[in-house]
Parts: C-alpha cells; sequence; structure tokens
C-alpha cells in the first residue's frame, strides 16, 4: 500500500499549514509522497510551509516534484516556504534556490521583514471580491484617517477665523470713511459762504477727491501724515 | 552463637489512592511517627524508601518527626535510599524522562534530610543492565537486587549473599542481595523470620531485608511495628544500614547480565522481561505509547524550557500501578486506574498543545504504536483519537480533552484489544440477542483487513477516507464489499461524523446486517452514569438490551461531567452488553465498559450500495438525571 511507506505530520496554525516529513526518501516512496503531497496542498491553506529538516533525499526526481507542488500551490495564490537548515538539503535544493523560498524556520520566514510580513498580511486577507485587511492594518489606517480629517477641520477653522477679522477691518474702515466724508461736508459747507466771499481759498479744488478710489489708502495716507511719518 | 548482621530496609508500596487526602495525611503522619518511635530503639539501625509524594506529604503535615527523623540520619542510624519519585519506575521509558524522576526524587531527600541517596531502590526490585548507566550518572553507588535474580545470573543454586559489580557503557555499579524469602517469612510471623534466619550459614556478611510497610491501614501498620520492635528487641541480630554493610564487605565479584523481572507487577512465573506487560495486557501497551508519542510530540516542538514542564507533568503518568496487570486500586485492570491513567496522559498532551500554539487540528502518520505499522492521530483543539488503519479502520483511542477522558477504555479479560467502530457483516439469521452477542465475543464476521488512507481537509473538517475490499463469510458464502468509511472531525466541534458506503461486489444477492460496535470503558458503580436512548433512561442492570430503532443514544457519566452522543441518519438497531471481567472469582461479574453495536439491516444486489452513518459528539455536561 502506498499510504505506508510514509511518516507524515500535518499541522494547521491559522491560515498557515505546516507539513513535516520526515526519514530518508527514495525512489519508492517518491509516488506515496506525491500522493500525499497533492492530497494535502488540495485542501485550505494561504501559507504552506513544508518542513523538510528532518528528510533526507535521495532521488533527483523530489526535486521536481517539488517544483510541481510549488506550481500547484501558487495556482491557488499561496505561498510555499520549505524549512530546513542542513547542508545535505541546501546541496539537494542548489539548483532551485532562486526558486524555492527557504528558511531554516518558520520563525525566521516570520522575522524576515517588513515587506514579507506586509505581503503575508495582504494575501492573507485578500479575497476575490475585494481588498480585505487585518485588524491590525485596519486600525493603523483608520489613525491616519482621522489625524487627515483633525489636520483638515483645524485648517479650515483657522481659516473661517482669519477671514471673519478681515470682514471685521473692511467693516470698520468703511465707517472710518462714512465719517471723514461726513466730515469733510461739513467743513465745506462752513467755509462755503467764505469761499464765496473769496476770504478763502479752496484749495480742494485742486484735489478732485472724487476721483480718489482706494479711500483706505488715502486715509492710512493721512493719517501717516498726521503722524508724521 | 555469633550475631546475624540484619539491614532492614523498610519501604512504603506507592499505591493509586482511593482514600480521602485528610485521611492519606493522617496515615503518611502515623507512618513517621511509628518509624520514630522505632529509632528510639538503640538497637535499631535501617534504611528507608517512600515514595516522592509521601515524602513531599510528610515534609508538610509531619515536620516534628521529619526533624527527628534527620537526626537519625546524621547519627547515621537511618540511611534515606534514592528512587524514582513515583516508585518502583520501570525501565520501559525514555533515559532522560528516567533521569527526571531519580533527580527529583534525590532533590527532595537533600533538602528533607541534608544527605545524598548513596543507594538506589526499587521496591518492584525490576532490574535491566541498561540500569547501569542511568544510575551511576545520577550518582548511585549501588542499588539493591533480587538474590534470586543475582543467583540466575551468577548461575548458582545456594544462597546468594553480598554484593556483586557490573559494568555498562563505562559505568559501574553494586548490586547487593536483597534476601527476600526472609521478608516474606517477616510477614507471616517472627519466630518464622527468626527460624528462617538461624537456618542461614553462619557468615560475617550482613543479609538485607526489604520489608513493606502497609501504611494504607492503620491497623496493620501498628502490627508491623510491633513486630519489627520485637525483632530490633532480640539479642541474637545486630541490625545496620545498607551502606554500612557494603562498607564493611568486600566484593564477591562481579556479575554481567543480570536481568529481573519484577515483582507485584501482575506478571506471570514464566515471565522473562517487565516488557512482557506490554504484550500481555494491550491496555498497557497503549497507555505506554500514548505517553511516548506526547513525550516524542513534546520533544519535536517544544523549546528546552517548554519541554521540562511537560516532562514534569508526564512523570506521573509513569507510576507503577499503571503498568501493572492486577485488580484491585494495584493495577489496571480497575476501571479508575484506567480512567485516571488517561486523564494523565490527556492532561500532559493538553499541555503540549497548549505550549506549542497548536491552534486548529493536525493529523499525524506515524507508527505510534511502535508495532511496525503506521497509524493516523487526528487532533482538533478538543479531541484527539487514533485511527488504526491498518487494523480493519478501527479507533484505538478517542479522547476528549475538556473531560480528560479516553471513552475506548474498556478492557477484556482475555486480552482482546477494545476498539471503537469494528465493522461486521453478519448473516440475516443474527438477529437474536444471545447470537448477536455471541458474535461480537468471538468478533466473527469483523470487517479486519487493512485499508488504504488518503486524507482530505475541507475548512469545517479534516477527513480520512479509508476504502478496502473486505471479504466476509456469511451464510457460507463469500460476500465482497468495497468499502469505503470516512472519519470526518470537525475543525470546531467536538464532532465525529463516521459514514460507510458499501458497495456489493459479489454476483449474489446479499441479505443480512452490518453494523460497527465501540467499546465504552465505564463502571458499575451506583448512580455513576445513565444511558438515555431516544429520551428514554436505561441503567446497567437493563442490559444486554436490543432495540429495533434508535435515532439518538446518550451516555453521561458523573465522575467527570463527560457524556457521549451518537445519531444516526437513518434509525438504526442497537445492541448493548457489558463487557464483564472476573476479579476474586472465576465468574465474570466486574464490569468493565458496554459494547455498543450499532446495526441495521442491509439487502443489496450485485454493484448495489448501502449506506451508514454516525454522529459522535462529546461533550462536557452537568449531571442530569
Amino acid at each position: 500500500m502506498k499510504a505506508d511507506l510514509i511518516d507524515v505530520f500535518m499541522e494547521e496554525l491559522g491560515d498557515e499549514v505546516v507539513i513535516h516529513l520526515r526519514g530518508t526518501l527514495g525512489i519508492h516512496q517518491l509516488a506515496a509522497v506525491r500522493e500525499k503531497l497533492e492530497m494535502l496542498v488540495s485542501g485550505p491553506g494561504k501559507f504552506w510551509f513544508l518542513d523538510l529538516d528532518r528528510a533526507r533525499f535521495t532521488e533527483k526526481e523530489y526535486l521536481e516534484l517539488f517544483l510541481d507542488i510549488l506550481n500547484l500551490i501558487r495556482k491557488k495564490e499561496a505561498t510555499l516556504v520549505l524549512l530546513f537548515s542542513n547542508q545535505e538539503n541546501k546541496d539537494f535544493f542548489e539548483r532551485y534556490f532562486h526558486v524555492f523560498e527557504i528558511y531554516p524556520s518558520r520563525k525566521a520566514y516570520h522575522q524576515s521583514g517588513i515587506i514579507k510580513q506586509l505581503k503575508q498580511a495582504g494575501v492573507t486577507y485578500r479575497k476575490q471580491t475585494g481588498l480585505r485587511l487585518s485588524p491590525g492594518i485596519t486600525l493603523f489606517f483608520l489613525v491616519i484617517l482621522v489625524g487627515w480629517f483633525l489636520t483638515l477641520f483645524s485648517m479650515i477653522q483657522k481659516q473661517e477665523n482669519e477671514i471673519k477679522e478681515g470682514k471685521a477691518l473692511v467693516m470698520e474702515l468703511e465707517m472710518q470713511r462714512n465719517e471723514s466724508i461726513r466730515e469733510i461736508d461739513e467743513l465745506r459747507s462752513t467755509i462755503g459762504p467764505l469761499r464765496n466771499l473769496g476770504l478763502v481759498l479752496d484749495s480742494s479744488e485742486s484735489f478732485s477727491y472724487g476721483r480718489i478710489r482706494d479711500w483706505i489708502a488715502y486715509l492710512e495716507l493721512l493719517e501717516a501724515r498726521r503722524r508724521g511719518d | 552463637m555469633s550475631l546475624r548482621k540484619c539491614a532492614f530496609v523498610l519501604y512504603a508500596p506507592n499505591r493509586f489512592c482511593g482514600v480521602k487526602s485528610s485521611n492519606l495525611s493522617k496515615l503518611v503522619a502515623e507512618f513517621h511517627s511509628s518509624l520514630k518511635t522505632l529509632l528510639h530503639n538503640e538497637a535499631a539501625r535501617l534504611s528507608l524508601f517512600e515514595p516522592g509524594w509521601m515524602l513531599e506529604t510528610a515534609n508538610d503535615i509531619a515536620s516534628k518527626e521529619i526533624h527527628s527523623l534527620k537526626e537519625f540520619v546524621r547519627d547515621q542510624r537511618l540511611e534515606i535510599l534514592g528512587g524514582g519519585f513515583h516508585d518502583p519506575m520501570l525501565p520501559l521509558f525514555p533515559v532522560s524522562l528516567q533521569q527526571l524522576q531519580l533527580k527529583k526524587y534525590c532533590t527532595l531527600v537533600e533538602k528533607i534530610f541534608l544527605t545524598e541517596p548513596a543507594g538506589y531502590f526499587n521496591a518492584s526490585m525490576v532490574w535491566e543492565l541498561g540500569d547501569v548507566d542511568v544510575l551511576a550518572g545520577e550518582g548511585f553507588n549501588y542499588t539493591l537486587v533480587s538474590s534470586a535474580a543475582l543467583g540466575d545470573a551468577l548461575g548458582k543454586t545456594t544462597r546468594v549473599n553480598g554484593w556483586f559489580t557490573t559494568e555498562y557503557r563505562g559505568s559501574v555499579l553494586h548490586l547487593m542481595a536483597a534476601t527476600n524469602d526472609l521478608s516474606t517469612a517477616f510477614a507471616t510471623d517472627t519466630e518464622s523470620f527468626f527460624t528462617l534466619l538461624n537456618s542461614f550459614p553462619e557468615s560475617e556478611k550482613g543479609w538485607v531485608i526489604p520489608l513493606a510497610v502497609p501504611w494504607w491501614d492503620q491497623e496493620q501498620m501498628s502490627l508491623f511495628f510491633e513486630k519489627l520492635n520485637s525483632v530490633f528487641a532480640n539479642e541474637e541480630i545486630q541490625t545496620w544500614t545498607c551502606s554500612h554493610l557494603l562498607e564493611q564487605q568486600i566484593s564477591e565479584g562481579k556479575v554481567h547480565l543480570m536481568s529481573a523481572v519484577g515483582q507485584d507487577l501482575g506478571l506471570p512465573p514464566g515471565a522473562l522481561s517487565c516488557r512482557e506487560l506490554l504484550l500481555r495486557r494491550p491496555e498497557i501497551d497503549f497507555l505506554h505509547k500514548s505517553l511516548l508519542a506526547v513525550y516524542r510530540r513534546a520533544f519535536d516542538s517544544l523549546s528546552d524550557d517548554k519541554l521540562t514542564i511537560v516532562e514534569n507533568q508526564i512523570l506521573s503518568a509513569m507510576s507503577p500501578f499503571y503498568y501493572s496487570d492486577l485488580y484491585g486500586t494495584c493495577g489496571m485492570r480497575l476501571f479508575a486506574v484506567r480512567r485516571s491513567a488517561f486523564y494523565e496522559i490527556i492532561e500532559a498532551e493538553k499541555t503540549v498543545f497548549n505550549l506549542s500554539d497548536f491552534k486548529s487540528q493536525s493529523i499525524e502518520v506515524t507508527d505510534y504504536l511502535m508495532d511496525g505499522k503506521r497509524q493516523i492521530w487526528m487532533n482538533n483543539q478538543d479531541v484527539s483519537l487514533l485511527l488504526a488503519n491498518y487494523q480493519g479502520g478501527t479507533l484505538r483511542s478517542l479522547n476528549h480533552r475538556p473531560t480528560g477522558v479516553n471513552w475506548v477504555n474498556a478492557l477484556y479479560d482475555d486480552g482482546e484489544k477494545p476498539l471503537g467502530f469494528y465493522d461486521f457483516v453478519l448473516p440475516g439469521s443474527c438477529s437474536e440477542m444471545n447470537t448477536l452477542e455471541s458474535v461480537l465475543q468471538d468478533r466473527r464476521g469483523e470487517l479486519n483487513a487493512p485499508y488504504d488512507y488518503q486524507i482530505q481537509r475541507t475548512n469545517q473538517s479534516i477527513d480520512v477516507l479509508l476504502s478496502a475490499e473486505q471479504v466476509t463469510n456469511t451464510a457460507e458464502i463469500n460476500d465482497i464489499f468495497r468499502i469505503e468509511k470516512k472519519f470526518s472531525l470537525s475543525s470546531s466541534k467536538s464532532q465525529l461524523k463516521v459514514s460507510y458506503r458499501l458497495s456489493h461486489l459479489t454476483l449474489l444477492d446479499f441479505s443480512g446486517f452490518f453494523g460497527t460496535a465501540v467499546d465504552l470503558g465505564m463502571e458499575d458503580t451506583e448512580n455513576t452514569q445513565t444511558f438515555s436512548i431516544d429520551g428514554k433512561l436505561y441503567s446497567f442492570k437493563d442490559f444486554p438490551l436490543l432495540l429495533p430503532e434508535v435515532s439518538k443514544l446518550e451516555v453521561k457519566t458523573r465522575f467527570s461531567g463527560a457524556g457521549i452522543t451518537f445519531q444516526f441518519k437513518t434509525p438504526a438497531r442497537v445492541l448493548i452488553s457489558k463487557i464483564l471481567g472476573s476479579h476474586h472469582s472465576a465468574e465474570p461479574n466486574l464490569v468493565q465498559g458496554v459494547r455498543l453495536f450499532f446495526f441495521r439491516e442491509m439487502k443489496l444486489t450485485p454493484q448495489d450500495e448501502g449506506l451508514f452513518e454516525i454522529t459522535c459528539t462529546l461533550s462536557k455536561k452537568r449531571w442530569l438525571t
């Protein structure tokens, strides 16, 4: 019976599936190993760790087998990681070192970099219908979004306050202008009879108040003159 | 007439304690108090060994007595011997676990008595050559072995006395002959003891006499100490500690390849090794293999500090009563002992899974039973089971972790293995209860050919699909069935679904029964469990019982709150019978479990298919009446 030729140990750890192979595996066990591995990888799982640290391969055909398994797993958009640290297996897989992801342990794989972890989180939570995020990543994005909104609101608030201050200044200056016009009119009416008698030379005629458009600038100019600047 | 030199070794045999803890403490205190009184007799010198738990208890509750004993140790009138924490430790376990037991005990002795034990004591006197380097490695200088076993190794028919040297793998140990017939004579009366002692040739050499103290019975214990006091009062003998005898005498020579089977283990006189226990009693063998499997798993998956936690926990599962083929509180023939044994293993298993971040489910195909064939060990969070696909796809265990119960824990007197889901094809004539019982007892028509297996994983469960062609002989005709038997262990619930698909491959019609049996371990003590069948309650006195149509069968036990429910997709016939064993008399009247046989009638034409499905749910519930 093919089934009884090899020791297999499979363990599920959430989305991760760890398969341990042990013993010296030769040509007689090849079919059994292929059958069992293909059977196991057909089930659910996103990360497949194949622990080969205690397995020894005597035939090159096993390389093809692992390539086939890698293809099967990639078709499922999952990841295959081979776990071993012994020199014998390193020599055996030397030709395909760039093809397989090889780590000494599952822990080493998890600690192998932030990009890998992000990829892991991405692959773990991705589904066909869209993007799903892990709780940690969701919280991270939530904090960033809330921060953005708070900054935006504070900027809008600040600008509104500045506009309000500007409007108040304009209104105050408008009032000052009206007051000044009224005072000039009063003065004109006061000196009107004297001017008619020819006692006072009307200097205002030399300056056309009607042509003055920027009253604010003009009044500021007058104020500056008054202060002697 | 010269004085006879004797070294009395007092030891407290380790027993499975059914007595209440307050009573136990009282007995332990009484034992140490009597010992203290005995040693006040100036002539008394002796060696002492007591199991680890007893020493710990004595240190807690009898500190005055312990203090006095410490004084006697300092005066070299009392020698404390070392040994396994759960004595007697059999040489069936990994060396690291044996070393841990020895270390644990020696540390305790050093802490309490401020002395390092030089001698190793094993209450069953079991001995294998491999013990030499284990004991020498832990610093022991000598050990006691039975003089009869020593005589066999030396090829002497005369009584062997004194001590010998043995070596193994570069380690040396001294073997001291213990005279067991003097112990037996002492147990009879003091007169017999002296008669036998005086019949021995006069010699300067001393006699080592191990004496078991009946500490579990207050009356017997006081009688024992009275008797011993009278022996010490006799002027014909001179008492010494074993170490003193070893120092005073010279070696009698060397001995090689000595082995002792061990006493009080339930082995027959012709047995050659204590390992025969594993061959004779499948329950002991299975417990032993379960312990090794849990240890192996811990060793493979845990770091050193976590492994130590598991190792310390596993030690109690090495207790001697779990490895004795004896009745009563002494061995595995008592259901309470078996239940406790598997509880220890399941607890250790639970610790391993907790420490190794085990989250959902695992499956291991390995030679669990170490019989050269591989079995399938399935686990989810709460349930673990061992599936022997080579033995008709049967369950060897069905463990429920929340309750610590292994349900497949019955015992057959004839050494037959208790199994779960072992299948039968029976002829249509087997419809009467008596006929069925006899057929099941003899396991006629059992489908026990090996199955090939396939592992299938889904989000809901992990499945093992077994398939094989099984040949049966019904009504003088060989019927061939292709059977697909599927075990589905739920990922999230304590539920196991067993489904069958039978294809009839013979060119004749088949008319008969197909069914499967489960041996549940149980005891028949009053109100310990109830059987509820389709809502109606039954008890042991109603069995054997044959019911024609059952949809749901529920068994609950009061002791652990464990429950097991069998539900059938289509109603099935059920036969419930007691599994009986014999105890004091030849009459089998001791309940060791119940055998549930679920079956249904099948009429199959050639190439026809029959289906059968059982859902088994394990639970932990409050006791319901």
